[in-house]
Protein backbone atom coordinates (compact mmCIF):
# COMPACT_ATOMS: atom_id res chain seq x y z
CA UNK A 1 0.00 0.00 0.00
CA UNK A 2 1.02 3.44 -0.83
CA UNK A 3 0.83 6.21 1.27
CA UNK A 4 -1.81 8.41 -0.30
CA UNK A 5 -0.04 11.84 -0.75
CA UNK A 6 3.77 10.27 -1.47
CA UNK A 7 6.76 13.45 -1.51
CA UNK A 8 8.02 14.00 -5.35
CA UNK A 9 11.29 12.54 -5.87
CA UNK A 10 14.81 14.11 -5.48
CA UNK A 11 16.80 13.62 -8.51
CA UNK A 12 20.28 13.98 -6.68
CA UNK A 13 21.87 13.71 -10.04
CA UNK A 14 20.63 17.11 -11.23
CA UNK A 15 20.95 20.61 -10.49
CA UNK A 16 18.18 22.27 -8.85
CA UNK A 17 17.90 26.42 -8.84
CA UNK A 18 17.14 28.16 -5.51
CA UNK A 19 13.63 28.81 -6.12
CA UNK A 20 13.26 25.38 -7.09
CA UNK A 21 14.76 23.73 -3.72
CA UNK A 22 12.70 26.70 -1.66
CA UNK A 23 9.71 24.86 -3.48
CA UNK A 24 10.84 21.32 -3.65
CA UNK A 25 11.88 21.60 -0.09
CA UNK A 26 7.55 22.92 1.07
CA UNK A 27 6.81 19.39 0.07
CA UNK A 28 8.89 17.26 2.20
CA UNK A 29 8.72 16.05 5.25
CA UNK A 30 12.48 15.95 6.07
CA UNK A 31 15.01 18.48 5.68
CA UNK A 32 17.43 19.10 2.46
CA UNK A 33 20.45 20.86 2.20
CA UNK A 34 21.35 23.15 -0.79
CA UNK A 35 24.67 23.59 -2.44
CA UNK A 36 25.48 25.17 -5.80
CA UNK A 37 22.29 23.53 -6.79
CA UNK A 38 23.07 19.71 -5.83
CA UNK A 39 20.72 18.85 -3.23
CA UNK A 40 21.62 16.02 -0.25
CA UNK A 41 19.51 14.79 2.67
CA UNK A 42 20.61 17.32 5.88
CA UNK A 43 21.43 13.86 7.88
CA UNK A 44 23.31 11.86 4.49
CA UNK A 45 22.61 9.33 2.79
CA UNK A 46 23.13 5.76 3.50
CA UNK A 47 24.75 3.93 0.53
CA UNK A 48 26.42 0.34 0.13
CA UNK A 49 29.41 -0.40 -1.09
CA UNK A 50 29.64 0.90 -4.28
CA UNK A 51 28.58 4.54 -3.59
CA UNK A 52 24.88 3.59 -4.77
CA UNK A 53 22.15 5.76 -2.56
CA UNK A 54 20.02 3.69 -0.57
CA UNK A 55 18.03 6.20 1.37
CA UNK A 56 18.45 8.12 3.96
CA UNK A 57 20.77 8.32 6.87
CA UNK A 58 18.77 9.35 9.75
CA UNK A 59 20.53 11.26 13.34
CA UNK A 60 21.40 8.80 16.22
CA UNK A 61 19.78 9.61 19.82
CA UNK A 62 23.17 11.00 20.65
CA UNK A 63 22.89 13.76 17.92
CA UNK A 64 19.70 15.00 19.23
CA UNK A 65 20.68 15.21 22.49
CA UNK A 66 23.93 16.66 21.92
CA UNK A 67 22.07 19.15 19.51
CA UNK A 68 19.64 19.71 22.46
CA UNK A 69 21.99 20.36 25.25
CA UNK A 70 24.20 22.99 23.04
CA UNK A 71 20.66 24.63 22.11
CA UNK A 72 19.67 24.50 25.82
CA UNK A 73 23.34 25.64 27.17
CA UNK A 74 23.29 29.09 24.40
CA UNK A 75 19.44 29.72 25.26
CA UNK A 76 19.80 30.17 29.06
CA UNK A 77 22.79 32.21 28.92
CA UNK A 78 21.12 34.70 26.00
CA UNK A 79 17.85 34.81 27.51
CA UNK A 80 16.76 38.48 27.52
CA UNK A 81 19.32 39.68 25.07
CA UNK A 82 19.52 40.63 22.07
CA UNK A 83 20.76 37.32 20.72
CA UNK A 84 18.80 34.02 19.70
CA UNK A 85 19.52 30.47 19.51
CA UNK A 86 17.79 28.24 17.12
CA UNK A 87 18.05 24.27 16.06
CA UNK A 88 17.76 22.21 13.71
CA UNK A 89 15.02 23.96 11.33
CA UNK A 90 16.15 26.93 10.72
CA UNK A 91 17.24 28.00 7.29
CA UNK A 92 20.14 29.25 6.67
CA UNK A 93 21.23 30.93 3.06
CA UNK A 94 24.41 32.03 2.54
CA UNK A 95 26.12 32.45 -1.68
CA UNK A 96 26.25 29.49 -2.77
CA UNK A 97 24.15 27.25 -0.14
CA UNK A 98 21.17 26.72 2.29
CA UNK A 99 21.54 24.60 4.63
CA UNK A 100 20.04 23.62 8.20
CA UNK A 101 22.66 24.00 11.40
CA UNK A 102 22.53 22.21 13.79
CA UNK A 103 22.46 24.88 16.43
CA UNK A 104 22.46 28.34 15.14
CA UNK A 105 22.77 31.99 17.40
CA UNK A 106 22.36 35.27 15.29
CA UNK A 107 22.09 38.65 17.47
CA UNK A 108 21.14 40.15 14.08
CA UNK A 109 17.74 42.56 13.99
CA UNK A 110 16.84 41.42 10.77
CA UNK A 111 17.12 37.57 10.86
CA UNK A 112 15.23 37.59 14.42
CA UNK A 113 12.35 39.12 12.69
CA UNK A 114 12.47 37.05 9.54
CA UNK A 115 9.67 34.25 8.39
CA UNK A 116 12.22 31.74 7.46
CA UNK A 117 15.84 32.43 6.67
CA UNK A 118 18.62 33.67 8.43
CA UNK A 119 21.34 34.70 6.53
CA UNK A 120 23.86 36.65 9.60
CA UNK A 121 24.76 33.99 11.92
CA UNK A 122 27.42 34.91 14.61
CA UNK A 123 27.59 31.31 15.72
CA UNK A 124 27.08 28.38 13.91
CA UNK A 125 27.30 24.52 15.24
CA UNK A 126 27.42 21.35 14.11
CA UNK A 127 27.44 17.81 15.51
CA UNK A 128 29.36 16.04 13.45
CA UNK A 129 27.94 12.45 11.87
CA UNK A 130 30.26 9.96 10.04
CA UNK A 131 28.07 10.22 7.48
CA UNK A 132 28.17 14.26 7.02
CA UNK A 133 31.77 15.19 8.64
CA UNK A 134 32.94 15.97 5.25
CA UNK A 135 29.97 18.08 4.20
CA UNK A 136 30.83 19.28 7.95
CA UNK A 137 34.38 20.30 8.11
CA UNK A 138 34.51 21.14 4.35
CA UNK A 139 31.63 22.18 2.23
CA UNK A 140 30.23 23.66 5.06
CA UNK A 141 33.31 25.26 5.99
CA UNK A 142 34.44 26.60 3.21
CA UNK A 143 30.90 28.64 2.80
CA UNK A 144 30.28 29.26 6.33
CA UNK A 145 33.55 31.33 6.56
CA UNK A 146 32.35 33.54 3.75
CA UNK A 147 29.24 34.69 6.26
CA UNK A 148 30.72 38.33 7.16
CA UNK A 149 29.02 38.22 10.27
CA UNK A 150 29.99 34.86 11.61
CA UNK A 151 32.31 34.83 14.24
CA UNK A 152 32.80 30.95 15.22
CA UNK A 153 32.43 27.77 14.32
CA UNK A 154 32.35 24.94 16.11
CA UNK A 155 32.43 21.01 15.61
CA UNK A 156 31.18 18.81 18.46
CA UNK A 157 31.72 14.86 18.23
CA UNK A 158 29.49 13.10 18.91
CA UNK A 159 31.59 9.68 19.89
CA UNK A 160 34.09 10.91 21.82
CA UNK A 161 34.80 14.11 23.55
CA UNK A 162 35.88 16.17 21.05
CA UNK A 163 34.87 20.16 20.21
CA UNK A 164 36.79 21.94 17.45
CA UNK A 165 36.52 25.40 17.34
CA UNK A 166 37.25 27.75 14.37
CA UNK A 167 37.69 31.58 15.70
CA UNK A 168 37.41 35.17 13.28
CA UNK A 169 40.02 36.80 14.42
CA UNK A 170 39.84 40.39 15.19
CA UNK A 171 41.96 41.18 12.05
CA UNK A 172 43.07 39.62 9.03
CA UNK A 173 41.33 36.48 7.78
CA UNK A 174 43.12 33.99 8.80
CA UNK A 175 40.76 31.99 11.37
CA UNK A 176 42.05 30.53 14.90
CA UNK A 177 41.81 26.75 15.55
CA UNK A 178 41.20 25.73 19.11
CA UNK A 179 40.44 22.08 20.50
CA UNK A 180 38.65 21.02 23.72
CA UNK A 181 38.40 17.13 24.63
CA UNK A 182 38.04 17.22 28.49
CA UNK A 183 35.30 17.34 29.81
CA UNK A 184 35.89 20.13 32.47
CA UNK A 185 36.89 21.93 29.54
CA UNK A 186 34.71 24.73 28.39
CA UNK A 187 34.22 26.25 25.14
CA UNK A 188 34.53 30.15 25.25
CA UNK A 189 32.15 31.98 22.95
CA UNK A 190 33.73 35.30 22.87
CA UNK A 191 31.23 37.07 20.75
CA UNK A 192 28.67 36.50 22.87
CA UNK A 193 30.40 36.73 26.08
CA UNK A 194 30.07 33.48 27.45
CA UNK A 195 31.38 30.23 28.38
CA UNK A 196 29.60 26.81 27.35
CA UNK A 197 30.56 23.87 29.60
CA UNK A 198 31.62 20.47 27.81
CA UNK A 199 29.89 18.82 31.09
CA UNK A 200 26.92 20.46 29.74
CA UNK A 201 27.26 19.65 26.07
CA UNK A 202 27.78 16.22 26.63
CA UNK A 203 25.28 15.53 29.25
CA UNK A 204 23.28 12.32 29.01
CA UNK A 205 25.16 11.48 25.84
CA UNK A 206 26.89 7.84 27.39
CA UNK A 207 29.84 8.08 25.56
CA UNK A 208 31.67 4.59 25.16
CA UNK A 209 35.18 4.16 25.17
CA UNK A 210 36.17 4.94 21.84
CA UNK A 211 38.69 2.78 19.43
CA UNK A 212 41.12 4.61 16.86
CA UNK A 213 39.71 4.18 13.67
CA UNK B 1 46.29 -22.82 -0.87
CA UNK B 2 47.43 -20.64 1.93
CA UNK B 3 50.69 -19.39 1.63
CA UNK B 4 53.80 -20.56 3.39
CA UNK B 5 54.45 -17.92 5.56
CA UNK B 6 51.37 -16.83 7.21
CA UNK B 7 51.78 -13.30 8.22
CA UNK B 8 51.75 -12.45 12.01
CA UNK B 9 47.89 -12.01 13.74
CA UNK B 10 47.24 -8.67 15.20
CA UNK B 11 44.42 -8.98 17.41
CA UNK B 12 43.36 -5.70 17.04
CA UNK B 13 41.11 -5.64 19.74
CA UNK B 14 43.89 -5.82 22.54
CA UNK B 15 46.30 -3.78 23.60
CA UNK B 16 49.85 -3.27 22.93
CA UNK B 17 52.73 -1.90 24.87
CA UNK B 18 55.08 0.22 22.97
CA UNK B 19 58.10 -2.56 23.35
CA UNK B 20 55.62 -5.14 21.53
CA UNK B 21 54.25 -2.59 19.18
CA UNK B 22 57.79 -2.19 17.68
CA UNK B 23 58.36 -5.93 17.89
CA UNK B 24 55.47 -6.90 15.90
CA UNK B 25 55.82 -4.19 13.31
CA UNK B 26 59.50 -5.99 12.72
CA UNK B 27 57.71 -8.99 11.59
CA UNK B 28 55.22 -7.16 8.95
CA UNK B 29 55.61 -6.37 5.62
CA UNK B 30 53.01 -3.58 6.11
CA UNK B 31 52.82 -0.45 8.27
CA UNK B 32 50.96 -0.65 11.65
CA UNK B 33 50.57 2.61 13.92
CA UNK B 34 50.05 2.41 17.48
CA UNK B 35 47.61 4.65 19.72
CA UNK B 36 47.94 4.41 23.66
CA UNK B 37 48.44 1.03 22.92
CA UNK B 38 45.60 0.66 20.07
CA UNK B 39 46.92 -0.94 16.62
CA UNK B 40 45.90 -0.11 12.99
CA UNK B 41 47.00 -0.41 10.12
CA UNK B 42 48.52 2.48 8.14
CA UNK B 43 45.92 3.39 5.64
CA UNK B 44 43.16 2.17 7.33
CA UNK B 45 40.98 -1.16 7.42
CA UNK B 46 38.10 -2.25 4.81
CA UNK B 47 35.29 -3.58 7.08
CA UNK B 48 31.61 -4.48 6.11
CA UNK B 49 28.13 -2.52 6.89
CA UNK B 50 28.21 -3.81 9.81
CA UNK B 51 31.77 -2.32 11.12
CA UNK B 52 33.14 -5.97 11.42
CA UNK B 53 36.88 -5.67 9.91
CA UNK B 54 37.44 -7.56 6.64
CA UNK B 55 40.92 -6.59 5.54
CA UNK B 56 43.28 -3.84 5.32
CA UNK B 57 42.95 -0.92 3.05
CA UNK B 58 45.33 -0.23 0.44
CA UNK B 59 46.42 3.37 -0.45
CA UNK B 60 44.66 4.08 -3.88
CA UNK B 61 47.09 4.95 -6.72
CA UNK B 62 46.33 9.07 -6.64
CA UNK B 63 46.87 8.79 -2.65
CA UNK B 64 50.82 7.61 -4.13
CA UNK B 65 50.96 10.64 -6.69
CA UNK B 66 49.99 13.55 -4.16
CA UNK B 67 52.66 11.80 -1.63
CA UNK B 68 55.61 11.82 -3.75
CA UNK B 69 54.42 15.25 -5.29
CA UNK B 70 54.32 16.77 -2.13
CA UNK B 71 57.32 15.20 -0.87
CA UNK B 72 59.40 16.14 -4.13
CA UNK B 73 58.24 19.75 -3.68
CA UNK B 74 58.97 19.61 -0.29
CA UNK B 75 62.87 17.92 -1.34
CA UNK B 76 63.54 20.34 -4.64
CA UNK B 77 63.19 23.18 -2.16
CA UNK B 78 64.95 22.06 1.29
CA UNK B 79 68.40 21.01 -1.13
CA UNK B 80 71.17 22.66 0.54
CA UNK B 81 69.89 22.68 3.86
CA UNK B 82 69.81 21.28 6.99
CA UNK B 83 66.10 19.93 6.78
CA UNK B 84 65.23 16.66 5.39
CA UNK B 85 61.26 15.63 3.83
CA UNK B 86 60.71 12.10 3.95
CA UNK B 87 57.33 10.00 2.89
CA UNK B 88 55.68 6.90 4.40
CA UNK B 89 58.22 5.07 5.53
CA UNK B 90 59.66 6.92 8.14
CA UNK B 91 57.87 6.75 11.79
CA UNK B 92 56.89 9.36 13.72
CA UNK B 93 57.05 9.30 17.64
CA UNK B 94 54.92 11.09 19.99
CA UNK B 95 53.65 10.81 23.28
CA UNK B 96 51.05 8.70 22.76
CA UNK B 97 51.62 7.59 19.38
CA UNK B 98 53.49 5.95 16.30
CA UNK B 99 52.36 7.31 13.11
CA UNK B 100 53.92 7.17 9.63
CA UNK B 101 52.75 10.28 7.90
CA UNK B 102 52.71 10.68 4.85
CA UNK B 103 55.24 13.26 4.37
CA UNK B 104 57.19 14.77 6.91
CA UNK B 105 60.10 17.56 7.65
CA UNK B 106 62.29 17.89 10.23
CA UNK B 107 64.92 20.45 10.90
CA UNK B 108 66.28 18.77 13.71
CA UNK B 109 69.71 17.41 14.42
CA UNK B 110 68.85 14.14 16.68
CA UNK B 111 66.07 13.12 14.04
CA UNK B 112 68.64 13.79 11.38
CA UNK B 113 70.98 11.40 12.75
CA UNK B 114 68.45 8.70 14.05
CA UNK B 115 68.19 5.71 13.01
CA UNK B 116 64.64 4.76 12.89
CA UNK B 117 62.43 7.36 14.29
CA UNK B 118 62.00 11.04 14.24
CA UNK B 119 60.48 13.02 17.51
CA UNK B 120 61.10 16.76 16.17
CA UNK B 121 58.88 17.44 12.91
CA UNK B 122 58.42 21.18 11.78
CA UNK B 123 56.07 20.14 8.81
CA UNK B 124 53.58 16.78 8.82
CA UNK B 125 51.22 16.36 5.73
CA UNK B 126 48.73 14.20 5.29
CA UNK B 127 46.98 12.79 2.48
CA UNK B 128 43.20 12.05 3.14
CA UNK B 129 41.68 8.93 2.61
CA UNK B 130 37.91 8.23 3.28
CA UNK B 131 39.18 5.16 5.22
CA UNK B 132 41.49 7.50 7.69
CA UNK B 133 39.48 10.72 7.07
CA UNK B 134 38.78 10.46 10.94
CA UNK B 135 42.25 9.22 11.99
CA UNK B 136 43.82 12.31 9.70
CA UNK B 137 41.46 14.98 11.79
CA UNK B 138 41.13 13.64 14.99
CA UNK B 139 43.18 11.26 16.58
CA UNK B 140 46.60 12.17 14.75
CA UNK B 141 46.09 16.25 14.77
CA UNK B 142 45.18 15.82 18.66
CA UNK B 143 48.55 14.68 19.16
CA UNK B 144 50.32 16.27 16.52
CA UNK B 145 49.53 19.22 17.55
CA UNK B 146 50.89 18.64 21.28
CA UNK B 147 54.42 18.55 20.07
CA UNK B 148 56.48 21.30 20.54
CA UNK B 149 58.68 21.41 17.53
CA UNK B 150 55.70 21.58 14.93
CA UNK B 151 54.57 24.02 13.22
CA UNK B 152 52.51 23.63 10.24
CA UNK B 153 49.83 20.46 9.70
CA UNK B 154 48.51 20.04 6.01
CA UNK B 155 45.86 17.83 5.42
CA UNK B 156 45.37 17.37 1.51
CA UNK B 157 42.03 15.93 0.10
CA UNK B 158 42.43 13.43 -2.73
CA UNK B 159 39.63 13.37 -4.05
CA UNK B 160 39.25 17.39 -5.08
CA UNK B 161 41.73 20.51 -4.38
CA UNK B 162 41.57 20.75 -0.71
CA UNK B 163 44.23 21.65 1.03
CA UNK B 164 43.45 22.83 4.92
CA UNK B 165 46.83 24.18 6.53
CA UNK B 166 47.41 25.09 10.52
CA UNK B 167 50.74 27.00 11.25
CA UNK B 168 51.34 28.72 14.23
CA UNK B 169 54.35 31.20 14.89
CA UNK B 170 55.90 29.57 17.76
CA UNK B 171 55.64 26.17 20.64
CA UNK B 172 52.71 27.91 22.57
CA UNK B 173 51.20 30.38 19.61
CA UNK B 174 47.32 29.40 18.80
CA UNK B 175 46.83 27.83 15.58
CA UNK B 176 45.68 29.01 12.68
CA UNK B 177 43.64 27.55 9.97
CA UNK B 178 43.64 28.45 6.29
CA UNK B 179 41.99 26.58 3.63
CA UNK B 180 43.27 26.55 -0.14
CA UNK B 181 40.97 25.09 -3.19
CA UNK B 182 41.73 26.85 -5.98
CA UNK B 183 44.75 25.18 -8.07
CA UNK B 184 46.36 28.66 -8.40
CA UNK B 185 46.48 29.53 -5.33
CA UNK B 186 50.11 28.70 -3.21
CA UNK B 187 50.63 27.23 0.21
CA UNK B 188 52.97 28.98 2.18
CA UNK B 189 55.03 27.38 4.36
CA UNK B 190 56.31 30.26 6.86
CA UNK B 191 58.61 28.27 8.93
CA UNK B 192 60.33 27.10 6.06
CA UNK B 193 60.47 30.12 4.62
CA UNK B 194 59.09 28.33 1.21
CA UNK B 195 56.17 28.36 -1.02
CA UNK B 196 54.03 25.70 -3.08
CA UNK B 197 52.32 25.75 -5.64
CA UNK B 198 49.01 23.81 -5.45
CA UNK B 199 49.11 22.76 -9.07
CA UNK B 200 52.67 21.23 -8.00
CA UNK B 201 50.82 19.09 -5.54
CA UNK B 202 48.47 17.98 -7.66
CA UNK B 203 50.04 17.28 -10.73
CA UNK B 204 48.75 14.37 -12.69
CA UNK B 205 46.16 14.07 -10.46
CA UNK B 206 43.29 13.44 -12.40
CA UNK B 207 40.62 15.32 -10.25
CA UNK B 208 36.84 14.51 -11.76
CA UNK B 209 34.18 16.78 -10.52
CA UNK B 210 32.72 15.91 -7.30
CA UNK B 211 29.72 15.91 -5.39
CA UNK B 212 28.52 17.18 -2.38
CA UNK B 213 28.47 14.37 0.50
Amino acid sequence: MTSPVSPPPIDYGRRYSEEEFLALEEQLDYRIEWFDGRIVPKHGYETDAQGRILGMAGASQRHNRITRNALVGLHNRLAGGRCEALSQDMLLAMTGAKTYPDVIVSCNPLDLRAERVWRNPTLLIEVLSNSTQTRDREWKLERYRQIPSLQQYVLVSQYRIWVESYDRPASGDAWASSLFTKLTDELPVPALALHLPLTEVYAYADLAPMEVA
Amino acid sequence: MTSPIASTPIDYERRYSEEEYLALEEQLDYRIEWFDGQIVPKHGYETDARGRVLGMAGASQRHNILTSNIQFAFRTRLKGRKCRALAQDLKLQTATANTYPDVLVSCDPADLKAEQRWRHPVVIVEVMSSSTLHRDREWKWERYRQLPSLRQYVLVSQYRVWVESYTRAEENAPWINEVYTDLAATLPVPALGLQVPLAELYDDIDLSPLRVV
